[in-house]
């Protein structure tokens, strides 16, 4: 052991030194595999978002908050936003109650039948856009199917698929399929065990309904509703397809703005996204205020 | 409730949603075989002349083809920078885990319209002057489909036992980058492949971003379509057809992949 | 000077010392079992001698050469870790083979050398079938088998059987051992498992809080546990402390230990009685039956004495005497360990 002791101090040495290259190295390394991926992350991403928040302070080459009074001041952009908000509410609000009937129902079907069907519903959550507006146009047109079949049945008189109560329901059909693949997945969270203990235990369906399957599914539901509206508000392609543009909510605003024909104003563009991502957060932040209610169940 | 009753009950519910989400992809589907359809319930007469007519139709054939390359180049892009990305911050530097989170939920956050705000002004002039060219598609698409393959490559990362395999390998004489290419990649195969069908599913569908960044200089699939609905709604129809068809099979063999995997980590768990 | 010398060799991740100036040397052909529950160092200082994690300070040499800041793979050391580490894309014979290919051998040499270790684990037949279709045990011997093909110096064994169900543990203990018998190879195994540890090894080093508190053959430690956390470790120790001894026995400092086999159990006669101080060599207690498990050829008593519970052992070969019955305790003087305490 003595003969070992001393050679110990000079390799000791040695090694510091060649540890102190070897974990340059290694930085280096890292730094290889994760630069070319932040580079590119920070010039299509980052920086695009970076412009939008600076640019939608500057009016006329000042730093101002002129872009935003105009904003509030004008009634047609109010109208878009009210227009924005009421769509993605509602239609985030409807997609979830069918989403989770339906759920619901297909939890007492077996294993088989209810593969094929989140399948199917997989499969429809990818219609969306402008084939969805085209098939729409196709069905609740003035001439489609489904309007001919209604009005003769009586039901109605006519339906303006171009107005609040068709994109209201084109917002529906791409959410139900969301709100459906988002939500079934926190079911099984539920156990049926649960049920059969409850009932030994005296409850009725109603108070197991209400006593555990509600608040062990509340944060599921609040968190698919959130990525609806999210979803919803910032839709940009089914209405725009629909309407050709013509139907006044926030993303076609914004889209008029840097790219239309007629008066492009970018800066304005910056000012309402900013706004947008704002109202975002803010239903971000009320959901996890209220999520935080309910922190027994822990999520990863 | 009694138990016919429910099912009664339960069987409605279930038709009437998947109804309405079928209905219109079977209307497009009657329309577009369909000779003449206007102001009846059901259509005249049946025809497969729209299908025809599509598929020799070069306008159409191109914007397909340079969706694919788009959607493709895109999706290699972002394997190519992510995979390196993810193993150093797995392998080594996991305490990034919890940014990487972070990172990677802003392009599934931020609406498509706010982001090509940016894009336009920053890459019409300037140092990268590449707005109106494929190539701020493909760079922009890439942002599009990092949460999705960021997530079918760490499922399937998490489902093997990286660490101790790259141990394993390093100790009978790998390096670690060795360790990467025979042990690790090989097992992330199927979430590579799920990534990719995701990825191209989602990228073919893609509208706003090349229709305001791009729009007709370098004309994709879903601005084509637009641009032709004036054409003939039969015509628009097979072409929407044609679309599904295609997702539906690029969604199909993602469901199989991420399937397989999860059945593989059960397996492994038992 | 022997085969494997650590000296000195200390750990800490951040402000949490893992392992503190570990000593100990290894002949050559030893089987060496670090013994402790988990969080005592023992897998750390196990991957330290791997070198899959760095040391702090401290040197670890094999044959005289110090390894101690060489990679891993130069190490000539093979490994079975835990979950077995194998590679799910590899059937079982490109597993094993794999070491062999990064040494760049010939598909011939490596045929060989793949079909010898298959042989050695009784693998042959298996060796096409990829790790998903394989059975633990089968799994265990592929992780087994690709540690030995590289013909390690020193082989590392890091809880190879725990997940294994108790039957095929028994089985593969024996294979382990014999077969590290017949190439003479010095191991290094890894367990919290007492028996697994005892029945294995030829020294078992008890590690707790990051320090091996004793080094000895299995039954030096077992039956000369140096402190209460040993005794505690090894078996179902009774450890009485300094007001149980000075009321029931004898004056006296610190802890002491007895092992439940030690004690002579039998049913009270009515003239025993409780005396203190030694009879023949032997202290006497007076107990109720609390509670009686039957572990096969042994019978485990749990007897009340005052407020004191003590586990006695007797063989299941006579009567099995009834709960709540009083029985007297015979305790040979000779059998009582003095304990130190933890900390020294």
């Amino acid at each position: 052991m003595s003969g070992l002791s001393l050679s110990e101090d000079s390799k000791n040495a040695l090694h510091n030194e060649s540890m102190a290259v070897k974990k340059l190295k290694k930085l280096f390394s890292y730094g290889l595999c994760l630069a070319p991926f932040m580079l590119f992350y920070l010039l299509f991403e980052v920086f695009p978002l970076v412009w939008v928040l600076v640019n939608s302070f500057v009016y006329e080459e000042e730093y101002s908050l002129e872009n935003y009074m105009e904003l509030f001041n004008s009634e047609f952009m109010t109208q878009a936003f009210e227009n924005s908000l009421y769509l993605a509410i509602v239609s985030s609000i409807i997609a979830l109650v069918l989403a989770l009937l339906f759920i619901n129902s297909i939890r007492t079907t077996n294993g088989k039948i209810k593969n094929i069907l989140i399948s199917l519903v997989n499969i429809c959550s990818n219609f969306s856009g402008v084939p969805l507006a085209f098939a729409f146009i196709i069905i609740l047109g003035v001439n489609g199917a489904v309007t001919l079949l209604l009005k003769n049945m009586g039901l109605i008189d006519g339906f303006n698929i171009y107005g609040s109560a068709g994109i209201l329901t084109i917002y529906v059909y791409f959410q139900i399929p969301i709100a459906i693949l988002l939500l079934y997945p926190a079911f099984d969270a539920v156990k049926e065990e649960w049920h059969e203990a409850a009932r030994l235990l005296g409850a009725t369906n109603c108070q197991y309904a209400r006593k555990v399957v509600i608040p062990v599914l509340a944060p599921s539901i609040f968190g698919t509703f959130v990525i609806l509206f999210a979803n919803a508000i910032g839709a940009y392609a089914s209405v725009y397809a629909l309407t050709a543009g013509n139907y006044n909510v926030v993303t076609v605003r914004i889209a008029a703005l840097v790219s239309g024909d007629i008066y492009l104003d970018p800066n304005l563009a910056a000012a309402i996204s900013v706004i947008l991502m704002v109202i975002m957060l803010i239903v971000v932040i009320l959901n996890s205020l209220i999520i935080r209610r309910y922190n027994y169940v822990k999520n990863k | 409730m009694s138990k016919t009753n429910s099912r009664l009950y339960h069987n409605t519910v279930i038709s009437i949603v998947i109804g309405i989400l079928l209905l219109p992809i079977v209307a497009t589907f009657l329309y577009s075989i369909s000779t003449r359809w206007g102001a009846t319930i059901l259509p005249d007469g049946l025809t497969l002349n729209w299908y025809l007519k599509l598929l020799t139709e070069e306008r159409f054939l191109w914007s397909f083809v340079r969706s694919l390359g788009v959607c493709f180049a895109a999706m290699g892009l972002c394997i190519v920078l992510m995979l390196p990305a993810i193993f150093v911050v797995y392998y080594r530097l996991r305490y990034l885990k919890f940014i990487c989170n972070m990172i990677v939920i802003l392009p599934f956050a931020v609406p498509p319209v706010v982001g090509s705000v940016g894009l336009i002004q920053i890459y019409s002039d300037g140092l990268l002057p590449i707005s109106g060219t494929f190539w701020i598609l493909i760079f922009t698409y890439f942002t599009v489909i990092i949460p999705f393959v960021y997530r079918s490559i760490v499922n399937s990362l998490e489902a093997i036992n990286y660490v101790d395999m790259i141990d394993a390998a390093k100790l009978l004489g790998a390096n670690t980058f060795k360790a990467f290419i025979y042990v690790v990649l090989p097992n992330l195969k199927k979430g590579l492949l799920s990534a990719i069908f995701i990825s191209i599913s989602i990228l073919i569908g893609e509208f706003v971003f090349a229709n305001i960044l791009v729009g007709t200089r370098f004309e994709t699939l879903q601005v084509y379509l637009y641009n032709t609905k004036a054409v003939s709604g039969h015509y628009s129809s097979a072409l929407v057809i044609f679309y599904f068809a295609f997702i539906f099979v690029f969604t199909y063999l993602a469901s199989v992949f991420s399937k397989v995997e999860r059945k593989s980590v059960k397996r492994r768990k038992n | 000077m022997s085969y494997v010398v650590v000296s000195n060799l200390t750990k800490s991740f951040g402000d949490t010392l893992v392992f503190e100036k570990i000593n100990f040397e290894i002949e050559q052909g030893e089987f060496i079992t670090l013994l402790g529950p988990s969080g005592c160092g023992k897998s750390t200082l196990l991957r330290a001698i791997a070198g899959l994690n760095s040391v702090d300070s401290g040197g670890i040499y094999v044959n005289g050469e110090n390894i101690t800041y060489q990679d891993p793979g130069k190490r000539g050391i093979g490994m079975v870790f835990q979950s077995y580490a194998l590679f799910p894309n590899m059937t079982a014979y490109e597993n094993i083979a794999f070491g062999l290919k990064l040494q760049k051998l010939s598909k011939d040499e490596i045929a060989k050398r793949v079909n010898e270790v298959l042989d050695i684990v009784d693998l042959k037949g298996r060796e096409n079938h990829y790790i998903d279709e394989l059975s633990g045990g089968q799994r265990q011997r592929v992780a087994l088998a690709r540690a030995l093909v590289v013909r390690p110096r020193i082989l590392l064994l890091d809880e190879p059987l725990s997940a294994l169900d108790a039957k095929i543990r028994k089985k593969l203990r024996v294979m382990i051992r014999k077969i590290q018998k017949e190439l003479n190879l010095t191991t290094v195994f890894v367990t919290h498992d007492q028996e697994e540890a005892m029945t294995m090894s030829d020294r078992i080093f008890v590690m707790y809080g990051g320090k091996i508190v004793q080094n000895g053959t299995p039954s030096e430690v077992y039956r000369h546990p140096v402190n209460e956390f040993v005794a505690s470790f090894m078996g179902n120790y009774n450890i009485f402390d300094e007001s149980f001894m000075t009321e029931h026995f004898t004056n006296a400092n610190g802890k002491y230990a007895i092992r439940p086999e030690a004690i002579n159990i039998k049913v009270c006669d009515s003239k025993d009685k409780a005396t203190k101080g030694l009879t023949n060599d032997a202290y006497n207690l007076i107990g109720n039956v609390s509670f009686i498990s039957l572990l096969g050829n042994v019978v485990r008593y749990n007897v009340k004495v005052n407020d004191k519970e003590l586990v006695v052992d007797s063989l299941n070969n006579s009567e099995v005497i009834k709960e709540g019955t009083r029985v007297s305790l015979t305790l040979p003087s000779g059998e009582l360990q003095e304990l130190k305490s933890n900390r020294e």
